[in-house]
């Protein structure tokens, strides 16, 4: 029997969400198999993949997971999830760097050319740098999963060429697997 | 001479190669002491391009010892053309940047380097060192080659925890 929820939990940061959300999993007896907890401007966001012990009802998991994550006054969403995937490539083969100055549509324009080609992202994280005096300034970095098939050179060159159209600048390293 | 100022990403001259320096004079000498005012009085600085303040000409400043971890260093570099003659190992390392604003990110470079540059006073000098003041060194000759740390990201913050499954 599939024993694994997906949660996602967000709210205005304060201190002690992080106690709060894993005090409910420990008394509910939930482990935290992956996760990804992080500040989003004012907002702490909370994704977590969760299992359960085994012959749970799973039914009555959610609803208390939901119930005691709301009195948090957290937004929170609980699912099943197939997590037969979980062997799936999660690190990347390469890293794109994306800066330059702030407008709608790099994320979009660069997501589409990786989805055309079949190039999978594993990880993205965006931030927008620096003081608006001196005009704000996008900055994006992907973990991508290329397909074997795919040629690097033309990968490389057509994100130029893209970059060139969206006036950013973008470079592609190859992600560093090495242990520090 | 007037008030220097950081350049921040995406201005273009970030982008630009630098020019040797071909004579130390008075002009070269206010532009160092310029950016090391720039640098000792930015938070956590501990090395400058002549670029970031606007200016393309191949000088570095590295001061390692103004970060309160210890590590191994050579005090106060003044490097004019600096030119790494040799490298091997590897350090990865989070970098940070003044014409980088809010941002750091995962780089790896060169454990141990050798440079050879010209110090303030028209010396040829040659400099062996590794850890944290050879990816300083390395990070500020980047600068003088057109490349921000952004352009060398290898890999994403959360790294550690996402070893490669195949």
């Amino acid at each position: 029997m599939n024993n694994i929820l997906s949660l996602s939990a967000i709210g205005k940061d304060r201190t002690g969400i992080v106690c709060s959300v894993s005090k409910v999993l420990f008394e509910l007896g939930c482990n935290i198999e992956d996760s990804t907890m992080t500040l989003l401007g004012g907002q702490f966001a909370v994704i977590l993949l969760l299992s359960c012990p085994e012959n749970s009802d799973m039914a009555k998991i959610k609803s208390k997971l939901k119930s005691s994550l709301k009195n948090l006054d957290l937004a929170v969403s609980v699912n099943e999830v197939d997590n037969s995937g979980k062997d799936k490539k999660i690190c990347g083969d390469y890293v794109i760097a994306v800066y330059g100055a702030d407008k709608s549509g790099i994320v979009y324009n660069i997501s589409k050319y990786l989805a055309d080609n079949k190039i999978n992202i594993t990880d993205v994280q965006t931030k927008i740098s620096g003081k608006a005096k001196n005009g704000k300034v996008y900055i994006m970095l992907l973990e991508v999963v290329v397909p074997k098939s795919l040629n690097i050179e033309e990968f490389k060159h057509y994100l130029q060429h893209l970059a060139q159209e969206l006036n950013v600048e973008i470079f592609v390293n190859q992600a560093d697997t090495d242990s520090i | 001479m007037p008030q220097l100022n950081i350049i921040t990403i995406p201005n273009p001259i970030l982008k630009q190669k630098s020019l040797p320096v071909k004579e130390i004079n008075k002009d070269v000498r206010e532009l160092i002491s310029g950016m090391r005012e720039i640098m000792l009085s930015s938070s956590h600085c501990v090395g400058i391009a002549a670029v970031q303040v606007g200016v393309l000409v191949r000088i570095v400043l590295a001061d390692v010892s103004l970060n309160p971890k210890p590590h191994h260093n050579n005090g106060f570099l003044v490097m004019i053309n600096p030119e790494i003659t040799y490298s091997s190992g590897k350090l990865k390392s989070r970098e940070g940047c003044l014409s980088v604003p809010d941002f750091t990110g995962n780089v790896v470079r060169k454990n141990k380097i050798e440079v050879i540059y010209t110090d303030i006073d028209g010396k040829e000098q040659i400099l062996k060192t590794h850890g944290f003041e050879s990816i300083v060194i390395q990070h500020e000759i980047d600068h003088l080659d057109g490349f921000v740390f952004l352009d060398r990201v290898c890999s994403l913050k959360t790294d550690i925890f996402r070893r490669l499954e195949d």
